[in-house]
């Protein structure tokens, strides 16, 4: 069962590709023939990426036969987890000790914010999926293993390696202080060593936004398309009100959806 | 949305392609959908913990980590030959075998090589 650095390492990097994601969670369902794999996921280097699967301890392959080895079943069952055992785990994580900013570099979107790279240490590792309802705007991603918080026009990224970036940011100041407002959220939760309950979430897309939108691309908004409205109306910078064509009759429907929608960003 | 597709091939230190690739890149987010092909040599700027201190130039890898949503590829043939399958990765970069790849350029709009 991988344990050293660098047999996780493999393990990460035999996840970090799509088709292989695939096999993996096609092999949760049920043991399966190499042949029944290559029909759902597809034959091109289908033997090279279940190679890089077992190389890996994830699976076991027999007479044709491929199946989820002991690490490879604890491994799924891990990222499908839910519910009250996160707490746990919270209970044995430590406590963030330095938080520095490493590096600033100028956005180019808006040049005068900064994109920050900074640093927590030691690395919240695997504490960190069970931090995001510490978060009102926060969803945690399993495929990058790493905590997105959105606050305002600020998106904060936590990763379980310890680096955090930041982007929209003024200066170094307001970097520092979002970085020990997070390290202080952060280690209060693991001081009582209970994360709170999942919240219902519902997450909101710009491109779902946008299709409720009368897609005319007028400009009546100040905006050069109607995309560009969505992703400004998602970060709370315009109201909904600024959208004249959407008040025409034929768009009622979509009008409700947007004040539904709206509920939720 | 236009789509472009920028491939790197060589490696990320000893001379501006890396850094050049990755600023032309970045200009283009939000503007086009932007994928980053990491090939041959150019499959170094995949791994994490880079050290930059003292070459004189930023960490290649930090900007990648500034810009997390931009679409990462490696090429997963040329990290494998360069021993670099068992070394840790950054996060956002996807492997990809050779027809993933080379669908993901022949998708884009444009290719864009320094």
């Amino acid at each position: 069962m991988p344990g050293k650095p660098e047999e996780i390492k493999m393990v990460s990097n035999a996840m970090a590709n799509a088709p292989r994601r695939k096999m993996m969670s096609l092999l949760a369902d049920g043991d399966r023939t190499v042949g029944e794999i290559g029909e759902a996921v597809g034959k091109s280097m289908l033997d090279y990426h279940l190679k890089i699967l077992e190389q890996a301890g994830l699976v076991e392959i027999k007479d044709g036969k491929v199946r989820l080895s002991e690490f490879g079943k604890n491994f799924m069952e891990g990222k499908s987890e839910k519910g009250p055992v996160k707490a746990v785990d919270l209970s044995q994580a430590k406590p963030v000790e330095i938080a520095e900013v490493r590096q600033l570099i100028p956005c180019i979107a808006d040049s005068t914010r900064f994109r920050i790279i900074a640093n927590m240490a030691p690395p919240l590792a695997g504490a960190l999926k069970h931090l995001e309802p510490l978060f009102p705007r926060g969803r945690y991603s399993e495929k990058i293993d790493a905590l997105i918080i959105q606050r305002g026009d600020v998106l904060i990224t936590i990763y379980g390696t310890g680096n955090v970036t930041m982007t929209m940011i003024k200066d170094e100041a307001e970097a520092m202080s979002a970085l020990e407002g997070l390290r202080s959220t952060i280690n209060e939760a693991i001081a009582k060593g209970v994360a709170p309950a999942p919240r219902e979430k519902v997450r909101v897309e710009p491109m779902e936004i946008r299709k409720y939108l009368p897609q005319t691309d007028c400009g009546e908004c100040g905006e050069q398309s109607c995309y560009s409205f969505a992703i400004r109306l998602m970060g709370g910078e315009v109201s909904l009100d600024l959208c004249s064509p959407i008040k025409d009759e034929k768009y009622r429907q979509n009008l409700e959806h947007l004040r539904v929608l709206a509920e939720y960003i | 949305m236009r789509s472009a597709f920028y491939l790197l091939d060589s490696a990320p230190y000893g001379s501006e392609k890396a850094f050049g690739v990755l600023n032309a890149a970045v200009v283009g987010l939000g503007k086009m959908e932007v994928t980053l092909g990491l090939y041959g040599d150019g499959a170094y700027l995949a791994l994490a913990n880079q050290d930059a201190n003292g070459l004189g130039v930023p960490n290649l890898a930090d900007i990648l980590y500034a810009y997390g949503e931009m679409r990462v590829f490696a090429h997963e043939p040329s990290v494998v030959e360069r021993g670099l399958f068992e070394e840790e990765l950054i996060e956002t970069v996807e492997l990809a075998d050779d027809e993933q790849f080379l669908e993901a350029m022949e998708d884009s709009d444009c290719l864009i090589l320094l």
